[in-house]
């Protein structure tokens, strides 16, 4: 009988997007990696993620250099819980125009939110709205 | 040399001006290259994150990158796309996805223009091979209904007119 690995729990400050990403994406794949998470559950973490983070950086803190986005994650080998807190005002995300709709579907932007709830089990955005909560379920019904 | 002080008894009269001239001119140039090439060192391209080909009249574009996500290398994938059509009227583009194993929303936004940039030229635009998980990408976008995605390299080939 093996020993389930370990419950993993991290909380950093990120200050810079490249290598507060890169620091992030390692540990989550390597936490993911160990409690037995499918290539296809790892692509879709990653995926969210990557669209979270940056979405912190450039939407929520505008690029300001001065300000930092809260990244913590929980992950056993039932579910993997993420919380992305920004330091900007926030938002609305019902506001946010449905890139899907026909008379939307060719503008450049506005697809990282969509992509998120279409990968994660649950997405939640805390008023207001400059923090995001996601987690996958690893195992579905 | 002598007695420590140099001997410029070999130059004489106007020798004396034509020896400075040269030396002058020899270190102004030397230091004109080492400008230039200081320059150079600093405007380096950064390297090119696609391959562009031209097979029988189409150009076939491929990734270098697996991962198209961080946005600093979108934006050059997106200049580089745009280049490759730059001075062609009527391009026939077929864009190959073999190595591709992520895309972030804003590598769809970089397609996008490049598609309309394509268009604009009254041209085609073809994408190809896609690994499952990335096509799924365009299908929850619903981008699969802008863009002509096919399997393969000859399929996307016959599409076009």
């Amino acid at each position: 009988m093996t020993t389930p690995a370990p419950l993993f729990h991290c909380d950093h400050t990120l200050c810079e997007l490249r290598t507060g990403l890169e620091l992030v994406q390692d540990e989550v794949a390597a936490a993911l990696a160990a409690h037995g998470y499918e290539d296809g559950a790892m692509f879709a973490i990653r995926l969210a993620l990557e669209e979270a983070i940056v979405n912190g950086f450039r939407h929520g803190n505008r690029s300001d250099p001065t300000k930092c986005v809260f990244f913590r994650a929980t992950i056993d080998s039932v579910s993997a819980e993420f919380e992305i807190e920004d330091q900007g005002p926030g938002f609305d995300p019902r506001m946010i125009p449905d890139p899907t709709e026909d008379d939307n579907l060719e503008i450049p932007s506005g697809r990282g939110v969509m992509l998120i709830k279409a990968y994660m089990t649950d997405v939640e955005y805390v008023r207001p709205g400059n923090k995001l909560r996601m987690r996958y379920a690893k195992l579905r019904a | 040399m002598v007695d420590g002080r140099l001997n410029f008894e070999f130059l004489r009269g106007g020798e004396y001006q034509l020896a400075a001239a040269f030396f002058l001119g020899f270190g102004s140039a030397l230091a004109l290259c080492y400008r230039a090439s200081l320059r150079s060192l600093k405007m380096a391209k950064p390297s090119s994150h696609i391959s562009v080909r031209k097979i029988d009249g189409v150009t076939r574009i491929d990734f270098l990158d697996r991962n198209i996500l961080d946005e600093l290398n979108i934006h050059q994938i997106g200049e580089e796309l745009l280049k490759s059509v730059e001075s062609e009227f009527r391009p026939k583009v077929i864009v190959v996805f073999t190595n591709v194993e992520h895309m972030s929303s804003a590598a769809y936004g970089t397609f996008m223009k490049f598609n309309e940039r394509v268009k604009s030229r009254d041209g085609q635009l073809r994408l190809c091979e896609l690994k499952p998980r990335v096509y799924e990408g365009f299908v929850i976008t619903k981008l699969n209904r802008i863009f002509s995605i096919h399997e393969s390299w000859a399929a996307a080939l016959d599409t076009l007119t």
